[in-house]
């Protein structure tokens, strides 16, 4: 067997990447990335083989030159979460913008007023509608930030983007239901109101489920981040 | 060196590395390790994120492509790689020159 000290057991290349599939867990493309990495491996692994070494100790300084699974692993994670927090600031902007847009429109159009007997004003709708306005620039702010991004980092401004989208969604979807309790379209036919609404509902709700998604990768991210530093420092 | 040290710094040593021209992620390790005459040698692992990162963040480009039977993804600076890059020499100036001048000053 081709030893490489990881500190449980002796791999070889096929194990290390089968070790750091299961690190990386569900990710985009992550086929992808460790066709990359095992390419790099051989190509290392095969310039030790040509400056004399024999195959079995070219392969375990390929291993051991890679360096911790653990770093990098996270690292990929660091970047899942930038990513995440790109996609779910790319649908706040317009995502948000046109839906609550579009709610307002087809509430206008169809003579309704918003929030009639509840005691919650037209005004309110407005005011989600200026929220929805810093969110979107919230959300270009904190794309231009997590792209630039430095290695090792535990992706803080992705947190916050994905925190401040979590608290917009979910005032929205409260501001919304208490406005008016929710009206799902389950008669017929379907008005437009009625159909803005549930796209609107759907839209919002969305959009809480990719923050909250973000936020978990992140915290994900955040522990591999300190579990590194805390085992880079014994 | 330890990476601890060159943290802040990849994303420039990467770019300049892909401002020669286009290449796949053990060529850049290479290069790195031969212009800093081996005192960057950093663990490979953390090459292949970094790169990924800097392609999400639209500084180089990365295409798939088949040699000797197997996948190679190799990396290209982009334009606004270029100005990262510029940007970064900028910084890099002032920084060590400012530490420089530190270091050298006798009390």
């Amino acid at each position: 067997m081709i030893a490489v000290r990881t500190g449980r057991q002796d791999l070889r290349i096929e194990d290390t990447l089968a070790e750091l599939r299961t690190r990386l867990g569900w990710s985009p493309g992550r086929g992808d990335l460790l066709a990359e990495v095992r390419d790099g491996l051989i190509d290392t692994a095969d310039a030790y083989r040509r400056a004399g070494w024999s195959p079995a100790e070219a392969e375990s300084r390929a291993l051991a030159d890679f360096g911790d699974l653990e770093r990098v692993a996270a690292a990929y994670a660091d970047r899942d979460v930038a990513r995440s927090a790109r996609w779910t600031a790319l649908a706040l902007g317009p995502g948000y913008l046109v839906c609550l847009s579009g709610w307002l429109v087809a509430t206008r159009l169809a003579g309704a007023t918003a929030g009639s007997g509840t005691g919650i004003d037209g005004w309110v709708f407005g005011l989600l509608g200026l929220v929805a306005v810093l969110v979107a620039a919230g959300g270009t702010y904190g794309v231009r930030g997590t792209a630039r991004g430095r290695t090792g980092s535990t992706s803080r401004p992705a947190r916050l983007l994905a925190a401040g989208s979590l608290s917009c969604a979910f005032t929205t979807l409260a501001t919304s239901y208490l406005s008016s309790p929710w009206t799902l379209p389950l008669g017929w036919p379907l008005t437009a109101i009625d159909a803005a609404e549930a796209v609107s509902i759907v839209v919002v709700l969305g959009m809480l489920l990719t923050a909250g998604w973000t936020l978990a990768c992140s915290a994900r991210a955040g522990r591999a981040t300190q579990l590194n530093a805390a085992s880079a420092g014994r | 060196m330890a990476v601890d040290r060159v943290k802040g710094h990849l994303d420039a040593l990467l770019l300049a590395v892909l401002e020669s021209g286009p290449a796949h992620g053990y060529a850049v390790i290479e290069e790195l390790q031969r212009r800093s005459s081996g005192a960057l040698d950093l663990p490979t692992g953390t090459v292949y994120p970094a790169l990924r990162r800097l392609e999400d963040a639209g500084w180089i480009k990365g295409t798939w492509s088949t040699a000797s039977g197997r996948k190679r993804r190799t990396y290209a600076l982009t334009a606004a790689g270029r100005r990262a890059l510029a940007s970064e020499r900028t910084a890099w100036s002032a920084f060590s020159g400012s530490i420089s001048q530190v270091l050298e000053q006798s009390t």
